[in-house]
């Protein structure tokens, strides 16, 4: 058996693994995979790893963690889908309830693969116990979904501001507003465009009607694997293009190059072609991926410059070469959905293109024919939003640049990654401050300098719809963008929940204060842990709120059964929780001094400082 | 445009205006107590005291001066009933914001010096023979004569460095301020969120029970309990030094923080020999290395007199800005009327809950600031004699009585134990307010600003009022 302290070493590694996961890279998740198999005796401490991971980290990471826990199951099989069963349900479920639209299509087509019988053994992946739960869930989720979309889309109707309104949450009158995840999903698109009210209703729509197509079963017979790999080929070109894009800025043809391509990639997202079509579009695709690949050596040559920085290095060098073992293949005549192409930029599945649109479709197309895509602009390419914000560049290097961008790391220091356009962009705009004649002196002071606006504003050109706050557009600011319209959302949610009205609270004494680190709105809450936080006596607001809905596992042991809560003297019941399919005691937390208290009593106690 | 009368329905009464504002003008205006003026951006860039504002929502204000600034130009439309409002086409904000990029040049340097410095102490390099040296951003003061615009220069700098993903220290030192707290305190808070300028003098608000749009600032609060430094100094000044030590404490261990500096903006006393004392306490309390003057020529001569030779401090002047209003003693009283309002029971947007309590006179321990005694504060008393000032206290135990009436408390971080000495430089915990006095029953009405026991700390009593 393995000891104790290994199989921490091995549960540390793996975590520290895990935060490398935070977009859907099919290295990463091919590594992480034969780490598990290799650490079967560990299996047990893996799961747990992974299923913690799933449940604290950023909603825009639960996808490729659980794409992880889906490649685990299938390559590796027992003990893993065993382990990974017990808690399989709590791990989709609480996932599902905090990812947007994009992802949820995602895991619902995720779920699918996981329901169909193995060719070989006849058995679906997991037990049927938690698959049908989930089921029962996912039709619960949906149809509960559809009937609010419905209410919204009827209510929205006659008044377009109000939903605007409802939506940017400055209304003085909170208490009627409906806002639900589908709207969630459009401010999420809507943080990119340029906001109207029109468009706003036209992205809502599109929703909406999305759902009406996105939830019935796939046709049969469709040539799935032919849309993936058209994807994938075309997740390709938009990155391609993007970065070309950077270098030529002003280049138009590019612009609708790029806006073609991932509008072609929504409609083949989201949409099933006839075969005909496909073949078109594969015919045309083939002819600009040639000029990829040209490019790709380049890029490979730039990147080998650019990489090791970020990237973990393991103990068992066998497994470290990503292209060893090709481990993550598709399962067999499944649809592969959860195949992933080892990018697909977040920002467009926000894009919400309607169904499909023939005559769409074939301007598209048409665009892509033309050799240089001059004609683009004047074709009746419609008004889906275009992806301002450029696809993500799934490049350590650009992370590091958006860092410095950020100030988290130093402007000017000499390393290596000096490749990346976006970089290069930013860092233009940041080289302004390097001239020498910026200082502190009066001479500086009366100079004009409007040119040094662009470090307040093009150095950070997304912009959150609700309270202006501005965002890089690199991909680690892009992901602090996601989180930062979640927080909206979740504080959008809980304005509508609580109906208890709030007070002031107390300032921090000095001895908080000084330890107290102020939280970001674009930073991931974590404020959802269980484990009741005594460090201030007036921590922030979101550490407060909800503290009735707090809820510990029921004791066992009889002696802290019959013990009344310290404050109020009452006994704790003992209340079924469905979530956690145990006994458990609402509105009651552990104290430091191991003691039981009713939350509410807590709180009120630590407000006057006993 | 709109038309007025034309585009109404029903409510005649509500006109909205659509302002064209050009590249680096402003629209200033000014709200009444209990009048309410929205502002909706159509299009472009529009900022409030550098806090940009988004596109599409409404913003509303009350009792307050404000103005929208754009540096590319943009567009946006006003209803309500403003006391004034005009359109200026000059501005100072070119040179606010070169001060910005110049101390964002130091927090870069600051940030370069901070990774060298780790990367020596990941090298085990001994670092006490190497140069290395945590680095640290700057810490700018803002001096000026009252009215200058000194607060609205603090927000600008302090909005800009948040854009820019810094997590500045704002150190407010003007006790007529009161920033995100009451007037009469001193104040310091870390900015990592963006300002709400919808809030009362539009830099945010204080933290709460439940969720807000704009997340809370937490800030350190102590009470001086009146309006100018000059009514107790040596207090003030006691006050001063405990702020620093908990802002050097915090700064300590908060890397962000440290690398993003400190932006100080302290009292408006500069003529008197006290004025210039209070200055050289701040400067070398706080460890501040960029002194900024507004609007007063003869300021800046003096500080750089007094600072140049010190090379590690920088002394520049920018103008004040012609928006600046005088604010009479009636707009003050109002200003601070509408802040203490709004700690309890919040801004229009967000109602708050306030409550009142019955409690037992003797279960409240009230403290006042002593008299400052002129003797003991001029330099009339023989050499030697520092003493007997050290032996007085700064406060004193007070009774409750009818005269507390009305009063505004500050509840403190200390309790009826502790000497007077803690007392004195005990934080700030919240605030009551005194409802009614019974001394036939000996029993006190207290409004308090949660739902709670009345806390058994000591009270400070200053010179604020207040009739609901």
């Amino acid at each position: 058996m393995v000891s104790a302290t290994e199989l921490e070493a091995i549960r540390q590694d793996y975590i520290t693994s895990l935060d490398d996961l935070t977009f859907n890279s099919r290295p990463i998740i091919t590594n992480l995979t034969i780490i598990a198999q290799e650490n079967i005796q560990a299996a047990e401490v893996i799961t747990r790893a992974i299923e913690e991971h799933i449940s604290k980290c950023a909603p825009s990471s639960k996808l490729p963690a659980l794409y992880l826990l889906d490649s685990i199951c299938k390559n590796v099989g027992s003990p893993y889908t065993l382990l990974f069963g017990r808690n399989l349900y709590r791990t989709f479920t609480d996932a599902y309830t905090l990812v947007n639209d994009g992802i949820r299509r995602k895991m619902h087509e995720l779920f699918q693969t996981w329901k169909q019988p193995s060719m070989t053994t006849g058995q679906s992946l997991f037990n049927q116990e938690p698959l049908r739960r989930i089921e029962n869930y996912l039709m619960k989720a949906q149809s509960a979904l559809m009937e609010l979309q419905q209410h919204e889309h009827r209510q929205r109707r006659p008044s377009p501001g109000a939903y605007a309104q409802a939506f940017h949450q400055q209304s003085p009158t909170p208490p009627q507003q409906h806002v639900t995840p589908a709207s969630h999903a459009a401010g999420h698109t809507y943080g990119q465009t340029p906001p109207s009210y029109t468009q706003t209703i036209s992205i809502s729509d599109a929703t909406y009607r999305l759902h009406d197509s996105d939830y019935s079963p796939p046709p049969a017979g469709q040539p799935t694997i032919t849309t993936g790999s058209l994807l994938a080929e075309i997740s390709n070109l938009i990155q391609f293009t993007t970065e070309k894009l950077y270098d030529n800025p002003t280049d138009a043809d590019l612009k609708t190059q790029l806006s073609a391509l991932s509008q072609l990639h929504s409609i083949l997202r989201t949409s099933s072609l006839p075969a005909e079509q496909l073949a078109t579009i594969k015919s045309r695709i083939d002819v600009l991926s040639s000029e990829l690949h040209r490019n790709r050596k380049r890029k490979a040559e730039i990147e080998s410059l650019a990489g090791p920085s970020t990237k973990r290095v393991w103990n068992s060098p066998s497994v470290v070469n990503e292209s060893a073992t090709p481990v993550w293949t598709p399962p067999q005549s499944q649809p592969p959905v959860p195949q992933p192409p080892a990018y697909v930029p977040p920002s467009l599945s926000s894009v919400n293109i309607t169904s499909i649109q023939p005559d769409l479709l074939a301007s598209v197309v048409q665009v892509l024919a033309q050799p240089q895509f001059s004609a683009a602009l004047g074709t009746p390419v419609p008004t889906a939003p275009a992806p301002t914000a450029a696809p993500t560049i799934t490049d350590p290097s650009a992370i590091f640049a958006s860092l410095k961008a950020a100030g988290l790391l130093p402007m000017y220091s000499t390393s290596a990654s000096g490749s990346n356009d976006a970089q290069e962009k930013i860092r233009d705009i940041f080289s302004k401050l390097s001239s020498p004649d910026i200082e502190i002196s009066n001479k500086f002071l009366q100079k004009s300098r409007p040119d040094l606006v662009a470090l307040l504003y093009d150095s950070l050109p997304l912009q959150c719809s609700s309270c202006g706050r501005r965002f890089a557009d690199t991909d680690f600011d892009r992901k602090n963008r996601d989180a930062h319209l979640d927080w909206h959302f979740r504080v959008n949610k809980r304005l509508r929940e609580d109906t208890r009205g709030q007070s002031r609270s107390w300032y921090l004494d000095e001895e908080s204060w000084i330890k107290f680190i102020d939280g970001d709105d674009s930073k991931v809450d974590d404020s959802n842990d269980s484990s009741f936080r005594t460090s201030g006596s007036t921590v922030s607001n979101k550490d407060r709120e909800d503290v009735s809905y707090k809820c510990i596992p029921a004791p066992k042991d009889t002696s802290v059964i019959n013990t009344p809560c310290p404050i109020c003297k009452e006994k704790f019941k003992s209340v079924w929780n469905e979530k956690a399919e145990d006994w458990v005691w609402m509105n009651a937390v552990r104290a430091e001094n191991d003691k039981i208290y009713h939350a509410t009593c807590l709180q009120d106690a630590e407000n006057v400082i006993l | 445009m709109d038309l007025p009368g034309l585009s109404s329905t029903g409510q005649s009464s509500i006109t909205t205006t659509t302002v064209d504002l050009r590249p680096e003008t402003e629209w200033r205006f000014e709200v009444g107590l209990d009048s309410i003026v929205t502002v909706k951006v159509l299009q472009g860039h529009a900022e409030i005291f550098g806090t940009e504002l988004a596109v599409g929502p409404t913003y509303t204000f009350t009792t307050t001066k404000l103005s929208i600034f754009t540096w590319q130009g943009c567009r946006f439309e006003w209803s309500g009933d403003p006391l004034a409002e005009y359109i200026s086409e000059e501005s100072v904000m070119g040179s606010y914001a070169n001060l910005h990029f110049a101390l964002e040049k130091l927090r870069l340097q600051a940030a370069e010096k901070d990774a060298q410095y780790k990367k020596e102490v990941n090298k085990e390099v001994d670092i006490f023979s190497s140069a290395g040296q945590e680095g640290e951003g700057p810490r700018v003061l803002i001096i000026g004569p009252r009215n200058s615009g000194k607060t609205t220069l603090a927000k600008i700098l302090t909005a800009y460095a948040v854009k820019m993903n810094r997590c500045p220290m704002v150190v407010s030192l003007d006790p007529k301020e009161g920033m995100l707290s009451l007037p009469g305190t001193i104040s310091a808070a870390s900015f990592s969120t963006m300002m709400d300028v919808e809030e009362e003098e539009s830099w945010g608000s204080s933290a709460t029970t439940g969720p807000m749009h704009i997340p809370p600032k937490n800030p350190a609060v102590y009470y001086f309990g009146s309006d100018s430094p000059t009514d107790n100094i040596r207090f003030y000044k006691s006050l001063v030094s405990r702020i620093s030590l908990a802002i050097s404490s915090r700064l300590a261990v908060d890397h962000k923080a440290r690398i993003s500096g400190c932006i100080i903006d302290a009292a408006g006393i500069i003529d008197q020999k006290e004025g210039y004392d209070l200055i050289d306490a701040i400067v070398s309390d706080l460890s501040v290395d960029v002194v900024v003057t507004i609007g007063n020529e003869r300021l800046y001569n003096d500080l750089l007199k007094r600072y140049q030779p010190r090379k590690q401090i920088a002394v520049v002047k920018v103008q004040r800005s012609g928006g600046v209003v005088e604010h009479d003693a009636s707009y003050v009283r109002s200003l601070q009327r509408q802040m203490i309002k709004q700690y309890f029971y919040g801004p229009p947007k967000t109602a708050l809950s306030a409550f009142t309590i019955t409690a037992d006179i003797s279960a409240m321990t009230v403290y006042k600031r002593s008299e400052q005694s002129h003797l003991v504060s001029s330099s009339a008393l023989p050499i030697g004699s520092d003493e007997t000032a050290a032996m007085l206290s700064l406060v004193t135990k007070t009774e409750v009585s009818p005269a507390l009436q009305n009063a505004i408390l500050a509840v403190l971080y200390a309790s009826p134990g502790d000497t007077e000495d803690d007392i004195a430089e005990a934080s700030v915990m919240g605030f009551v307010h005194i409802l009614d006095i019974d001394e036939v029953k000996k029993k006190l009405k207290v409004l308090m600003p949660i739902k709670a026991r009345l806390p058994s700390q000591v009270y400070l009593v200053g010179s604020y009022h207040y009739l609901e």
